[in-house]
């Protein structure tokens, strides 16, 4: 139809303008809601604090996760005590941190089995808040049991830095890979390539680390504990921005898909 | 606002009904045809959005949702109503009142349908609600979403829940039998 047949149009319609709406009508309605919504069964407010909101996910994060990551570090602990009369037990430490951030990236590749994130991503909840929340939770955890770990070896040794060099900082290496990783493959076959990257990563980490550590006793010592903390604070932005992006893509498989509920 | 009811705070639908109570009132007066039918499928919108609030997407707009309430209310009312319509005026030559009633006249035999417009204001407003009604349901929604309330294509097919191309289709079939609609109760020549 012409844009002036258009026009036409809404000149004729606009002869057609909407009545006054009654007060009465209006004050009626607010007084039906408001009896309807105190007499509301089960309205009552619930605690969506992001501390309440982090709580009731912990439940869903399966169990297997913690029970593993908890043996996991259980052995690299006993490990360290085992060999601590032997030559570097930090070296077969690094490998702990490839483990535990493929442990905590297990749990989401669940969703990216078969597909499903797509009709997860249809459901009420918003997936991108689960799939962060999750991650934080796992993360926060095994940071906490990271720094209590330095800060153990700290008081035993002295250097924390060498911990955070060999145990940190291959954990969030790790975990930046591992999340690039799944956002590249979001289906079935993600979990194989996350194994593979895990082992490579586990194989790698040593050889690499003991030569930085060499290259640092020898020459710079004292530029050791900068060095740590930078490439700390690098690895760790490149694990915020992997999650940021993986959770950013889960927001819907098509444009224009309809989200709907299960009530 | 719509989290904050959520979490109890009742005394905000007060608010919420004086922002969007012209808006769904508007549609459901022009998707209807009737003051006193629109103001009742209004309260039911609002009640049946009391009760459904905890499913609201908080990344959908609240007022599309709230439409898309509306619409599903009045096609409700209809069905619920059928039978009971009045027949066309175009068909009879009866006369209506603002309220959809039947006043016992019957329309001047000569200005229908010969280009002149016999009508006076209040009439002309009557003769475009019957227009309007004589769209099918789904033409009618997209014609009052697009001219009254101001919405884009795409925009209505979030409303109706349709694709954006079944929406625009709509609206097109629409404005063009509505276009023919007017010239045949000589709202307007024929060649436009």
């Amino acid at each position: 139809m012409k844009r002036t047949g258009e026009k036409e149009l809404r000149r004729i319609l606009a002869q057609n303008p909407l009545p006054e709406t009654k007060r009465e009508e209006i004050v009626r309605l607010k007084q039906e809601i408001r009896m309807r919504a105190d007499t509301m069964p089960g309205y009552s407010p619930p605690d969506n604090s992001l501390f309440m909101m982090l709580l009731r996910q912990i439940p869903y994060i399966t169990a297997w996760v913690w029970t593993v990551q908890m043996g996991t570090v259980i052995f690299f602990a006993l490990l360290y005590r085992d060999v601590f009369e032997s030559r570097e037990p930090l070296l077969l430490m690094s490998l702990a941190g490839p483990v535990l951030a493929l442990l905590l990236v297990v749990d989401l590749v669940r969703s990216f089995g078969c597909n499903m994130w797509e009709m997860e991503a249809a459901c009420r909840h918003d997936l991108r808040q689960l799939t962060a929340m999750r991650m934080c939770i796992v993360g926060a955890a095994d940071m906490a049991v990271l720094a209590a770990g330095s800060a153990f070896y700290g008081r035993k040794e002295g250097n924390i830095w060498e911990f955070a060099l060999f145990v940190v900082l291959p954990f969030l290496m790790s975990s930046s890979v591992y999340l690039w990783e799944l956002k590249l493959f979001p289906n079935k076959c993600g979990g194989y390539v996350l194994a593979v990257t895990g082992i490579v990563l586990m194989l790698v980490c040593m050889p690499v680390l003991r030569m930085i550590h060499g290259r640092m006793l020898t020459f710079c010592l004292n530029l050791a504990p900068r060095f740590t903390v930078l490439a700390l604070a690098f690895f760790g932005i490149m694990t915020i921005c992997a999650a940021v992006r993986l959770c950013g893509g889960l927001k819907s498989g098509k444009r224009g898909m309809e989200k709907w509920s299960l009530e | 606002m719509i989290r904050q009811i959520r979490q109890g705070r009742t005394e905000l639908l007060d608010p919420l009904i004086d922002r969007y109570y012209q808006d769904i009132f508007r549609f459901c007066y022009y998707r209807t045809g009737q003051e006193q039918t629109a103001y009742d499928c209004a309260q039911e919108t609002f009640l049946r959005m009391l009760r459904f609030l905890g499913s609201c997407e908080e990344t959908r707009r609240f007022k599309s949702w709230l439409l898309s309430i509306a619409l599903n209310v009045c096609r409700d009312y209809y069905r619920a109503a059928s039978g009971k319509e009045v027949p066309l005026a175009e068909e009879k030559g009866e006369e209506y009142d603002a309220d959809g009633c039947f006043t016992g006249q019957y329309m001047p035999e000569s200005g229908r349908g010969n280009g002149e417009k016999p009508y006076g204001q209040a009439e002309d407003r009557q003769v475009i609600r019957q227009c309007l009604m004589r769209l099918p349901e789904f033409q009618r929604e997209a014609i009052v979403l697009y001219f009254y309330s101001g919405y884009k294509v795409r925009e209505i097919a979030g409303i109706t829940g349709v694709a954006l191309p079944t929406a625009k289709s709509r609206l097109r079939q629409g404005m063009e039998k509505l276009k023919k609609i007017f010239e045949e109760e000589g709202l307007h020549e024929a060649d436009w």
